[in-house]
């Protein structure tokens, strides 16, 4: 640009630095909000990142052996491999009490350490605990209200590897306590916050030292994960490869042991069965390995004769040429004795087996007698029976406690005899192929892995360093990663709040372009002589723009610092009275240079755009003849348009009547038509109050309106922006989540269920059935018409609307979706089409093909916590370590399953076989007796650890995220409409400044000042009231379904918003008036 | 020089205000128009320095038809061969007198270049309109006969081949109108310069060499 165009531009600008300054101080306010609302979500997200660093303790990868548990040395050998500190640790879900107060805490997070786990990071400032002692965190502390040197009672589940629920597994107490004194409460450093979750939550946490848990491993201490240092030298292949080569049959629960007898060896599992993926990475890395199945009969019978429980062993041809083939049947000469059985009799075997669902029923199976054999080499092996932990080693029959129901009223003095002389030694064989067809079950296909011709070491060579960890129900995740990468994806605050401040940021932008637009029409003449003397219209537009756009540069520059206070004071809101959006008082304000560049870019592009718009319409309108020509205050449409509008607004209200079930939506149709009947009510007025019309200009009161007949949007503008602004607030307001009389319909969030309970230790039992009921004590009255849904669950993360993280393992819970189904509970947002099925419950049902199953989620967990659609695939590693796909069917409306996946009960057992049973159920009833359920169930479970709540209550901790979220859109937006109002007394200016040489007419024809401050103040007082008419009602008149079922309205922030914005326009109208009055007319009257 | 062949103009509320007008002008001549208001005085001025278009009919100017100008060479055209003057002197007010003046030359290149000249021929322009002293002077602090000299030595400062007044005296005092209208006519005989001045002022008329009138849209000679 030349030098003097730049020096008249310079010279503008120092002249109109006034109207410009205005102009700098809105851009710099738009800007300061942009760059805030970035710096917001830049800041939750640092914070997240933080913590993650924190809560992990210096940790990255972690070892997770999920429900099993390895030997603890294996951290230190794999220190020396990968040369990165190692610890091991063990890590349990439980329930902590107060010893004297009996307050107590579920979900707590128990962590058995040694010493290596304190000095794993030394900034730490506590350095051990000792036997005897937990070191808990502030905030389990301050919910069991417990000090230092008080006792508490922390009760976890039975650490065993055998599942709960396999067949034969010994009936035992599921859960074990110990009691230790309170050593430490750690307040800020990485054990408050320790957690190998995701999520912002501060989690409740008890650490105690490892050799407190001896007893509760018989001696033999173990744990299920393993922490390794986080730096950027360790790999997961790394890991994966030392851990291959260092891991050892001991820490997966495998044995070798020999059979003296056969000079063999076999591997046996100390969960009595064998995984299927186990026993192919076995047999791939030694070709001799053999399984087999050995499974105990509760009976066999032929000839009318039985002999109860005897061991029954499945033997493959690789191990014994003589093994029976197809459904034929071994017997050893005791049995056929017995039994009195000879070749081609038909044996009927009797047996437990546990089904798809882990539960046990009998069944039976019939075998035809081959042969006859003498009990010598395999068919003499007593070892071929397993270590089932209640039969093994027992001296007699009746001491067995084999997990399942034994009549020993049948056990007769032989069987004891039998028992004494050869213990399990199998009485029958079978073909190893149908023994998996009859006895195979989801805990495995063998009991047993043989290896012939070989020695212990060939065996533990040929399995050195060929076992796939993954394969073995080894998990490793670099959890340092997954934690940013989660704060990463997690929930956009900048976006969030960019949304929440849209008004403020509409308002500014309005008030920006009204500024342009009154700077650019005080200078029109200017404009007019530039174009006249030649200038180009380009060329003028580039003058403006430059000069303008020199201002908006300089504000979006330091209007973006602002930023960092505004950032400063919604932390500082969210830690606070928003807290419910975040469910944390914890984040922290960070200044993210690269956030405040884009704000500073954002705001000055969008400031060039209301400026280049502004420019170009401002020189348009100096050069448009016909648009100077345009107004006209005779509108003819108003006359019919205005009586229509009215009879189509009475139509949805009428509606009502005929489809009741569209209330909500019919009254929020009406409201809006009543809004825009008000609107249009206002411009009728304006054009029937104008000399148009016939009556004669013969008061003050139709003078007022005669300027805004001719000039309609001067006083249809605001009323619009005010009506618009508080219809949005209100209707947001009014629709906070809550609940209606009908929230235990089965079609509502809590599927007609009351209960929302979890335990600690899980239930066997099926609660709906009579004898389990009976077992459980829910066979009283007082529990009749209680009827349950519980749930497998598979702990992960939290993928509800309270965790801020992207979550990409959340909890999984198996449920039995046939009882979902009959009572038709839940609503549907969304289903998977193509599986065309009555039921979208059903889906749950179907068998899993491949490792594929169907999910369901609440439909606002997978837009927004797993960032999912119908029909993705969420892909988790089920409890052997294979991968588990599941394919989302079906989204639910908001639920009380918020957060977590739900698959059938069938797939779940299949895939996590070893959760044994429900830790969570739902529970409905007489919604009349729910306190005294309460109360009642409480009693029951309380030995389980349980924790009930309503699933009202539930409901609400969700909702009140989302309610958080509208307070602050309601808080911002009143602001935004104040900012407005601004921008309302800008237009006014405006307005007054156009009209001054007809009020100073009115004055030097003896309107006295006041009687013309009058007028002003009512013609614009009813502009505003106007708005705030027209705005309240509508909204009012659209939600009054929700007011009217007792949702719970913010009436002190809405009326405040309401009252403030009167407030400001009243004195924006007051100030505006007065200053344009006393200070211009006067002036003149006196030049003209 | 400049030769109007039936243009026509009308507005919406006003209707017809130009109706298939014709006028030819011969360089250095002065010409007043006189007439009622809003008989179209102004809208014609307006067509002639291409501030507006004719609904229809054609503007000579060198023989040139200049309605035909898009925008840019209008602008152009406004720049180099014609100058205006308001009856509101429309002086930028953050500039000063002399600024004000020069303003032209920043228009376009053509007159960019002529800069250097410019100066001395505004200097020697505001010595002659008495106005010399006002030069570091902003508009705000001169009085309204002083700014309309001042813009009366704007509209010369590209030697425009044509000068359009519309109204140059209408806000002036009596003396101030006397002082404007001899300058006006004192440098159209000297420099040559065609004028033509919109105005309901005699006095200003009776100074031009025609005079003509227009009404309901049609010009006759006064």
């Amino acid at each position: 640009m030349r030098k003097g165009i730049l020096n008249t531009i310079f010279r503008s600008l120092i002249y109109y630095r006034a109207p410009l300054f205005f102009q700098f101080l809105i851009t710099a306010f738009l800007a300061a909000i942009i760059a805030g609302s970035l710096l917001t979500g830049s800041s939750v997200r640092q914070t997240l990142k933080a913590n993650t660093e924190k809560k992990l303790n210096n940790a990255g990868i972690v070892i997770s052996s999920g429900l099993r548990y390895f030997n603890p040395e294996l951290s230190e050998k794999l220190q020396q491999r990968i040369n990165t500190s190692c610890v091991s640790i063990l890590e349990l879900k439980g329930f902590s009490s107060n010893f004297s107060t009996g307050e107590s805490a579920i979900n707590v997070q128990i962590f058995g350490v040694g010493v290596d786990f304190f000095s794993f990071n030394l900034n730490n400032s506590t350095k051990d605990i000792k036997p005897g002692e937990a070191l808990i965190n502030n905030k389990l502390a301050e919910r069991l209200n417990i000090n230092l040197g008080d006792e508490i009672i922390i009760r976890f589940e039975n650490i065993s590897n055998i599942p709960l629920n396999a067949p034969f597994a010994p009936e035992e107490d599921p859960t074990e306590s110990i009691i230790l004194t309170v050593g430490g409460i750690a307040d800020d450093d990485s054990y408050d916050k320790f957690t190998l979750r995701i999520s912002q939550l501060k989690p409740l946490n008890i650490f105690l030292n490892l050799s407190d848990l001896e007893d509760a491993f018989e001696g033999d201490i173990k744990v299920n994960r393993l922490l390794i240092e986080s730096n950027t030298a360790t790999s997961i292949e790394s890991v994966e490869n030392a851990l291959r080569e260092f891991l050892s049959l001991d820490d997966v629960g495998l044995q070798i042991r020999k059979i003296e007898d056969l000079n063999q060896y076999e591997i046996i599992s100390e969960r009595i069965f064998i995984d299927k993926d186990v026993i192919a990475e076995i047999t791939n890395a030694s070709p001799k390995a053999t399984p087999l199945i050995t499974y105990l009969a509760n009976s066999i019978a032929v000839n009318g004769k039985a002999t109860p429980y005897s061991f029954v062993s499945a033997i493959p041809v690789k191990l014994s040429s003589e093994s029976p083939q197809g459904k034929n049947i071994t017997i050893n000469n005791w049995l056929a004795q017995d039994l009195n059985a000879k070749p081609g009799d038909t044996l009927v075997l009797n047996y437990y087996v546990s089904d798809s669902k882990n539960t046990i029923s009998e069944e039976s199976s019939k075998f035809i007698v081959d042969k006859i054999v003498n009990m010598e080499n395999l068919w003499g092996d007593a070892m071929l029976m397993p270590e089932f932990p209640g039969i093994s080693g027992t001296e007699s029959c009746s001491n067995w406690d084999a997990g399942v129901a034994i009549n020993f009223d049948n056990i007769r003095d032989k069987d004891e005899d039998y028992w004494n002389d050869f213990k399990g030694t199998p009485k029958a064989f079978i073909n190893y192929t149908e023994g998996v067809k009859i006895w195979g079950n989801n805990f495995g296909p063998a009991t047993a892995l043989r290896f012939s011709d070989t020695s212990k070491e060939e065996v533990i060579a040929d399995l050195s360093g060929m076992l796939n960890p993954g394969k073995l129900g080894f998990s490793i995740t670099d959890s340092y990663a997954d934690g940013i990468q989660a704060a990463n994806s997690g929930v956009d605050f900048s976006t969030l709040f960019l949304s929440l401040s849209f008004f403020i940021i509409a308002s500014a932008i309005l008030l920006l372009s009204l500024l342009v637009s009154s700077f650019f029409e005080s200078r029109k003449k200017q404009v007019k002589t530039l174009f006249s003397l030649g200038f180009k219209n380009n060329s003028i537009a580039n003058m403006l723009l430059f000069e303008t756009a020199l201002i908006s540069f300089i504000a979006s520059l330091l209007g973006v610092f602002l930023g960092v206070l505004f950032n400063d004071i919604i932390i500082y809101a969210l830690n606070s009275v928003w807290e419910g959006a975040v469910q944390t008082n914890t984040l922290s304000a960070y200044t993210d240079f690269g956030m405040l560049s884009i704000a500073f870019i954002s705001t000055f592009l969008i400031s060039l755009i209301v400026l280049f718009v502004k420019i170009k319409s401002f020189l348009r309108s100096l050069n448009d003849d016909k648009a100077k020509e345009s107004n006209s205050r005779n509108v003819k449409y108003i006359q019919w348009l205005f009586p229509f509008s009215i009879l189509l607004a009475i139509l949805p209200f009428l509606a009502t009547f005929i489809f009741p079930d569209k209330t909500t939506m019919l009254f929020f149709l009406g409201g809006s038509l009543v809004f825009i009947n008000l609107l249009l009510f206002f411009r009728w007025i304006i054009r029937f109050s104008s000399p148009d019309s016939d009556e004669s200009l013969i008061s003050l009161k139709k003078y007022s309106w005669f300027y805004y007949a001719f000039y309609p949007s001067k006083a249809l503008s605001p009323i619009i922006f005010i009506a618009a602004g508080l219809f949005i607030i209100i209707i947001t307001g009014a629709n906070r989540k809550s609940f209606d009389l009908d929230y235990l319909s089965n079609k509502s969030g809590t599927g007609g269920y009351m209960f929302w309970a979890e335990t600690m230790s899980p239930i066997k039992e099926n609660l709906n059935f009579p004898a389990d009921r009976i077992k459980t004590g829910l066979d009283q009255d007082a529990f009749a018409d209680l009827s349950f849904l519980q749930a497998l669950k598979l702990e992960g993360d939290d993928a509800s609307c309270l965790n801020l993280n992207q979550v990409a393992v959340p909890s999984v819970l198996g449920i039995d979706s046939d009882i979902l189904a009959e009572t038709e509970s839940f609503s549907f947002a969304a289903v998977l089409e193509d599986l065309a099925l009555a039921n979208p419950w059903d889906a749950l049902k179907i068998p899993a093909k491949e490792n594929v199953i169907y999910g369901i989620a609440d439909q606002t967990v997978l837009m927004w916590g797993l960032k999912m659609a119908i029909g993705d695939t969420l892909s988790i590693i089920a409890e052997s370590g294979e991968a588990l796909h599941i394919v989302f069917a079906g989204g639910l409306k908001p639920s009380v399953f918020q957060g977590s996946i739900l698959i059938g009960r069938e797939n779940f057992s299949r895939f996590m076989p070893s959760i044994a049973g429900s830790t969570l159920f739902l529970a409905r009833g007489n919604p009349d007796k729910k306190e005294a359920y309460k109360v009642d169930l409480n009693n029951l479970f309380n030995s389980y650890g349980l924790h009930i709540e309503y699933t009202e209550d539930r409901l609400s901790s969700f909702y009140e995220v989302t309610n958080t979220y509208l307070t602050v859109f309601m808080t911002l937006g009143g602001l935004g409409m104040v900012l407005g109002i601004f921008g309302l007394g800008l237009i006014m200016m405006r307005n007054i400044d156009s009209r001054k040489s007809e009020y100073a007419f009115l004055i030097a024809n003896g309107f006295t000042t006041k009687k013309l401050r009058f007028m002003v103040y009512k013609e614009y007082s009813m502009i505003l009231f106007a708005g705030i008419i027209t705005g309240t009602l509508p909204a009012i008149i659209a939600t009054l379904p929700s007011l009217l079922t007792g949702v719970e309205i913010p009436w002190t922030l809405l009326v405040s918003i309401i009252l403030i914005i009167s407030l400001t326009g009243i004195i924006i109208i007051k100030i505006s008036a007065d200053r344009l009055i006393k200070n211009e007319l006067i002036g003149l009257i006196r030049k003209d | 020089m400049l030769k109007i062949r039936n243009i026509s103009k009308s507005y919406i509320q006003r209707g017809l205000v130009l109706d298939n007008l014709n006028l030819e002008i011969k360089e250095s001549c002065s010409l007043a128009i006189t007439g009622p208001s809003g008989s179209g005085k102004t809208t014609l001025l307006n067509i002639i320095g291409m501030l507006t278009k004719p609904d229809k009919g054609e503007v000579f100017f060198n023989g040139h038809d200049i309605t035909k100008l898009d925008a840019d060479s209008a602008a152009f055209y406004r720049n180099r061969k014609i100058g205006f003057i308001f009856q509101d002197h429309l002086l930028l007010p953050h500039l000063t007198i002399f600024e004000n003046i020069m303003l032209p030359l920043l228009a376009n290149k053509e007159s960019r270049k002529s800069s250097e000249d410019a100066s001395k021929y505004a200097i020697s322009l505001m010595d002659k309109t008495g106005i010399i002293d006002l030069k570091n002077k902003f508009p705000g602090q001169v009085s309204g006969g002083e700014a309309q000299r001042a813009t009366l030595v704007r509209a010369l400062i590209n030697k425009p081949d044509l000068i359009l007044a519309d109204e140059p005296t209408g806000s002036l005092d009596s003396d101030n109108a006397e002082l404007m209208a001899t300058i006006l006519v004192e440098l159209n005989k000297e420099l040559g310069t065609t004028l033509i001045v919109v105005t309901h002022s005699d006095s200003l008329a009776s100074k031009m060499q025609k005079r003509m009138q227009i009404d309901k849209g049609v010009l006759k000679l006064a």
